[in-house]
């Protein structure tokens, strides 16, 4: 393995731990289901430190990582069923969630994140979040760019339903 | 409303709209009094979208992820880092160069983006960003998190004037560049905006002026245009000295 780049991952890996954990979360909805797709996800990046590319995002083939271990446990384990599939009992759930509920507004609208599609909040947070553009977004997710703009659009108005917006 | 509605519109508040479909879309905004509500119920969103991210970076187990690491010898740090910055500058070019093959973003034509930033200002009302009410720490990371995609070096005490309260910030595309809008409101609710484009343009003295029924003032510097608006020249007048750090 070429030592270099194998430092090179792991420096930059340290770094992108939050956002790595944040992206778990959003497709998990679990803390603890988070933390353990992102270890996965650090430990294979180290294995295949080989295969990145220096002078690329580090961040972004890490998220490619982190996906590409998601889905391969979504069909191995058949627990959950893939893209659209709601699971409606299970809320968001982290530390420090309890600070953002403190506003009425947010609470409404991470209660409804919450109910969302997988693909749905996953393609929220991978434009709002993390600034992805529609274009970069779609060849992440490879889907055509009029889907992300649908699920984007899909995702606004779900969150807008019904929201208390009064000062 | 319609799914291609919310399309459309959802489309404008990303910024992703090309220049003509952008006119066409603040026409009939202007128009339609139900579809700029619309507008507003689907804008009233993103903040508090931007607070729970910023929350769950804020609640991230990063000390027991970091511990669970495998362990390594030394790094040679700042070799790695410059790297990973070229790589950066590489990643944005190939970025921008994939933005130009899209028709979905701002611009397409370069054009006046303060024009554009008006355009957008004239769709907020205090209903826009009503409700949002970020605490300090939320403020700090979004706003940390904002800065840190445009590549500047703002804290949330430099941003604030005394009789704004800051609301919400995020990023657009501008003609293939990123556009961070940093929105607050008056005691009325009113919004103001801190607007800039990082497009590497060259440095430009403070200048003012009135626009329609908003103050302006632009400046450039360090490869990035800045921009505040809002309706009172006089709260405008302060705002850009402070951000600039004149008298």
């Amino acid at each position: 393995m070429n030592a270099d780049r194998r430092t090179e991952v792991q420096d930059g890996l340290e770094s992108c731990l939050p956002r790595l954990w944040r992206y778990a979360l959003m497709l998990t909805r679990a803390s603890h289901d988070a933390e353990d797709l992102t270890q996965a996800t650090c430990l294979r990046a180290i294995e295949r430190a080989d295969q990145f590319i220096s002078g690329t995002r580090l961040d972004r083939w890490l998220f490619s990582i982190l996906r590409s271990i998601w889905l391969n446990q979504i069909r191995s384990d058949r627990l959950r069923e893939g893209e659209g599939h709601v699971e409606a009992e299970t809320s968001l759930s982290f530390d420090g969630a309890q600070a953002i509920e403190t506003n009425i507004l947010t609470a409404q609208v991470l209660k409804k994140l919450s109910a969302l599609p997988t693909a749905q909040r996953e393609t929220a947070l991978l434009v709002y979040a993390e600034g992805y553009s529609y274009a970069e977004a779609a060849a992440m997710l490879d889907i055509p760019i009029g889907t992300v703009m649908s699920r984007l659009a899909a995702v606004r108005a779900a969150l807008a339903k019904d929201l208390e917006r009064k000062p | 409303m319609s799914d291609a509605v919310d399309t459309e519109l959802t489309a404008l508040l990303d910024g992703r709209l090309a220049a003509p479909e952008r006119a066409e879309l603040f026409r009939r905004l202007a128009a339609d009094p139900s579809l700029q509500e619309r507008f507003d119920a689907l804008a009233a969103v993103r903040g508090p979208l931007d607070d729970i991210f910023a929350g769950m970076l804020a609640g991230a187990p990063v000390a027991r992820m970091r511990a669970a690491l495998p362990k390594r010898a030394p790094a040679p740090r700042r070799f790695a880092r410059a790297r990973l910055a070229a790589g950066f500058v590489i990643a944005a070019l190939v970025g921008a160069a994939l933005a130009a093959l899209v028709t979905l973003n701002i611009g397409g034509e370069k054009d006046d983006w303060s024009q554009a930033v008006v355009e957008y200002m004239r769709l907020y009302t205090p209903e826009t960003f009503a409700g949002l009410k970020p605490d300090a720490a939320t403020e700090a990371a979004i706003v940390g998190a904002v800065t840190a995609r445009l590549g500047v070096h703002v804290t949330p005490e430099k941003l604030n004037l005394p009789g704004l309260a800051f609301k919400t910030a995020f990023v657009l595309t501008y003609d293939g560049s990123p556009l961070g809008e940093f929105a607050f409101a008056d005691a009325a609710g009113t919004p103001y905006l801190f607007c800039v484009l990082a497009d590497s343009s060259a440095p430009q003295p403070l200048h003012q002026e009135k626009r329609g029924d908003y103050a302006l003032a632009t400046w450039g510097r360090d490869g990035k245009q800045f921009l505040v608006i809002g309706p009172s020249p006089k709260v405008i007048d302060d705002w850009a000295h402070t951000l600039t750090g004149g008298a």
